[in-house]
């Protein structure tokens, strides 16, 4: 298992364009709410006012709301297998993270009965990190980091199942894995 | 008793969700779209001349500026417009309607899918109150008359592998064509999902007169239709919108490099638009990136029915149940027609994708009480209050923040120019400023111009090119009305005109001092943003 571990983690592009980043762990409170203020401002400025706009369009609301919109940005799956793409068109940053085989070996992955052996610490890593999410609003290639080792650990266990394939699907998979990491390097470098 | 109790509460949920679909259906808020207004006139000149805006008597496809409408809208509008007239409330009513039966359609089909009564309460109830199905149903959207007869063949689909009678499959073969008679992406999912569960079925060849009586069947139902399929009426849609277009090229595709490229871009985007429908960020956060799609702050399903979703598809997977892959497939196919189409997240176009997600939902919130039978009261408190909250919040921002800020989108301010131009004498030139030239349906559609004397003038451009071409086929100028770009500085000094201005397209100080020009009226917006500036020639 460490040695697919490994493999899996050689083939992932997301470490081959990592830059150790320094905005792991920066929080600004001060600047969130001030920002969640006038967001919530603009908001009520056009609106007739009355006490329900306090109620439903309120400064904590947004805070919560804008870190609750970044923690499902992290758990839409496409995020992570695709650049360029419909996400990028309305302004997020999207870069590939992983190749579209690893997609493969991730759906594979959750149906190998080993998965069992690592649900506890897949649960737990995932709230956990998606907890750091929230706080600290990782959103970028770097920042977003963490997060691979439960795709990596999944994709071990798809590539282990895999590997025992009849050898004619093996050729499949294998060219398939080929091609497409040519053509990501022949697109990128 | 318990029976009677389910009853009582499916009624309660049913008379709730129709207040939240009619309340203040018709009146003020946020605008009167060009699309609505093209089917609620459409249907009102039908009623009274037979024919549509172009002079097409009783059409098949409903040619509305380049793109073209399913009819059954329309058709089925029918009544409603005889009873109450041109009006907003009419052009929406169906939708409405349909919106208020899906509550009851979706708690049959739970229920038979589930063998469960509650979990069928419990779907009724996230229908009843899920923004996506509100919203759908407030405005005259043709996508949802379509899910509702999806829905309904889905579900004699389901009675009919449940129990083998071949009287079921016919009944929801009748309403899957309904469907593809409402709107275009049933076009699609209906064929393909019929197809597909029956080949999924292991013993299908067993059956396969019966498949071929009802392919026979379907054909002579959607043979009207069919026989369009290379023409522009038939096609132009799917075509124009497809990322396979060249009118829409993909990012990242670079012409340079050559046609190799696009094995490898093609799919990629394809599959990677086909996961963003099925994006929590979209379903619970973002929504639709177009603006008119959308009531501020809220996205398809509410945030706290996410949890239930999660709880939900890992229940599901586990559950064994008869006929699973059926509710399997609608879910996968149905997000494919928006996914093969260039914009980001289409709610409308994969509008039949959110009915097997609020059965999931509502399954999700039952096993959650099921799990913990001890908090039992406290989850559906729970649920109770975070609904509650939602919906008020939810129209709170559709009557409150929507007209404020989304009133552009919805064409705000047509009817308050109809209404100045009623009051004016009848010989005055009107020129409305309008690059695009499709304000000219809100006048027809609020009786400004006869319905005769522009059908006149359009059946002589569009001729026999109706259902053949997507050009721009109609008049700018029938009567004293013109639609088309003013050029300011040599019309300014017309006599016995009035020129309407939307605020974006002049500025006050092109017009204000000159003592040949009186702005006669300010149409503003609800947020008191000028909206449309009103200009007379002084005689």
């Amino acid at each position: 298992m460490k040695k697919l571990i490994l493999i899996i983690s050689l083939l992932t592009p997301w470490f081959w364009f990592m830059k150790l980043p320094k905005d792991f762990f920066d929080i600004n409170l001060k600047q969130d709410i001030k920002e969640a203020r006038l967001i919530v401002e603009t908001e009520r400025g056009k609106i007739p006012v009355n006490t329900t706009n306090v109620f439903f369009s309120n400064w904590p609301m947004k805070l919560i709301s804008q870190r609750l919109d970044i923690v499902l940005e992290n758990l839409d799956i496409g995020n992570y297998f695709f650049s360029g793409h419909p996400r990028e068109r309305v302004g997020i940053e999207e870069k590939q993270k992983f190749f579209f085989f690893q997609f493969i070996l991730l759906i594979i992955g959750f149906f190998n009965m080993k998965i069992r052996k690592y649900k506890k610490f897949l649960g737990i890593y995932s709230v956990i990190s998606l907890v750091f999410v929230f706080i600290f609003k990782w959103r970028s290639f770097y920042q977003t980091i963490p997060l691979s080792i439960p795709f990596i650990i999944v994709m071990a266990l798809g590539l282990e199942k895999v590997l025992k394939w009849p050898k004619k699907w093996l050729v499949v998979f294998s060219s398939l894995t080929f091609f497409e990491i040519l053509f990501f390097c022949l697109l990128n470098f | 008793m318990k029976k009677n109790l389910n009853k009582i509460i499916l009624l309660i949920l049913i008379i709730l969700g129709a207040f939240l679909r009619l309340n203040k259906l018709g009146i003020g808020g946020i605008g009167f779209f060009r699309d609505e207004a093209a089917m609620g006139f459409n249907t009102w000149s039908i009623l009274k001349t037979g024919k549509d805006e172009f002079g097409q008597s009783f059409p098949l496809f409903f040619r509305s500026f380049e793109v073209f409408f399913m009819p059954a809208y329309e058709y089925l509008s029918l009544p409603i417009f005889l009873l109450f007239g041109p009006t907003e409330f009419s052009a929406r009513a169906l939708s409405s309607i349909s919106g208020i039966l899906l509550i009851f359609i979706s708690y049959l089909i739970a229920k038979e899918f589930f063998k469960s009564e509650k979990i069928g309460l419990l779907t009724a109830f996230v229908i009843c109150i899920s923004p996506w199905s509100i919203f759908y149903s407030r405005g005259a959207f043709e996508g949802n008359l379509a899910l509702l007869f999806f829905s309904i063949g889905f579900y004699f689909w389901l009675k009919f592998f449940n129990s083998n009678k071949n009287k079921l499959f016919f009944i929801s073969l009748l309403f899957f064509v309904l469907s593809m008679y409402s709107y275009q992406a049933p076009r699609f999912v209906a064929p393909f999902f019929i197809a597909l569960s029956i080949l999924l079925n292991k013993n299908w060849t067993k059956k396969i007169k019966l498949w071929i009586f009802g392919g026979i069947f379907t054909l002579m139902l959607y043979l009207p239709i069919l026989i369009f399929t290379f023409s522009s009426a038939g096609n132009h849609r799917a075509l124009g919108v497809s990322i396979f277009s060249s009118n829409n090229p993909i990012s990242g595709y670079n012409q340079d490099l050559g046609n190799w490229q696009k094995l490898y871009i093609f799919p990629k985007e394809v599959f990677s638009l086909y996961l963003h429908y099925f994006s929590p960020m979209n379903l619970f956060s973002k929504s639709d990136y177009n603006p008119q799609r959308i009531v501020p702050n809220f996205s398809v399903f509410y945030l706290w029915m996410f949890p239930f979703l999660v709880i939900g598809l890992i229940n599901f997977f586990k559950l064994k149940v008869k006929n699973k892959k059926l509710l399997i497939l609608w879910l996968l196919i149905s997000p494919i027609p928006a996914a093969l189409t260039r914009d980001p997240f289409h709610t409308y176009r994969s509008i039949l994708f959110y009915l097997p997600l609020s059965v999931l939902i509502g399954f999700g919130i039952y096993k959650c009480i099921e799990h913990h039978k001890k908090y039992k009261n406290i989850i559906l408190t729970s649920v109770f209050l975070l609904s509650l909250y939602s919906v008020f919040s939810f129209f709170f921002n559709l009557f409150k923040v929507a007209p404020v800020t989304l009133w552009r989108e919805w064409d705000y301010g047509y009817k308050e120019i109809t209404e100045y131009i009623k009051e004016q004498p009848s010989d005055l030139r009107v020129v409305i400023d309008d690059p695009y030239t499709e304000s000219y349906i809100h006048f027809l559609f609020y009786g400004v111009i006869p319905i005769e004397e522009y059908q006149k003038e359009a059946s002589l451009i569009v001729a026999d090119k109706y259902y053949k071409s997507s050009e721009e086929l109609r008049p700018v100028k029938v009567g004293r009305f013109e639609f088309r770009p003013v050029d300011w500085p040599s019309e300014r000094g017309d006599k016995n005109t009035l020129f309407i201005f939307p605020s974006t397209r002049l500025y006050p100080s092109e017009f204000i001092g000159d003592p040949n020009l009186s702005l006669v009226k300010t149409i503003y917006s609800l947020g008191n943003d000028p909206a449309f500036y009103l200009i007379k020639s002084v005689k």
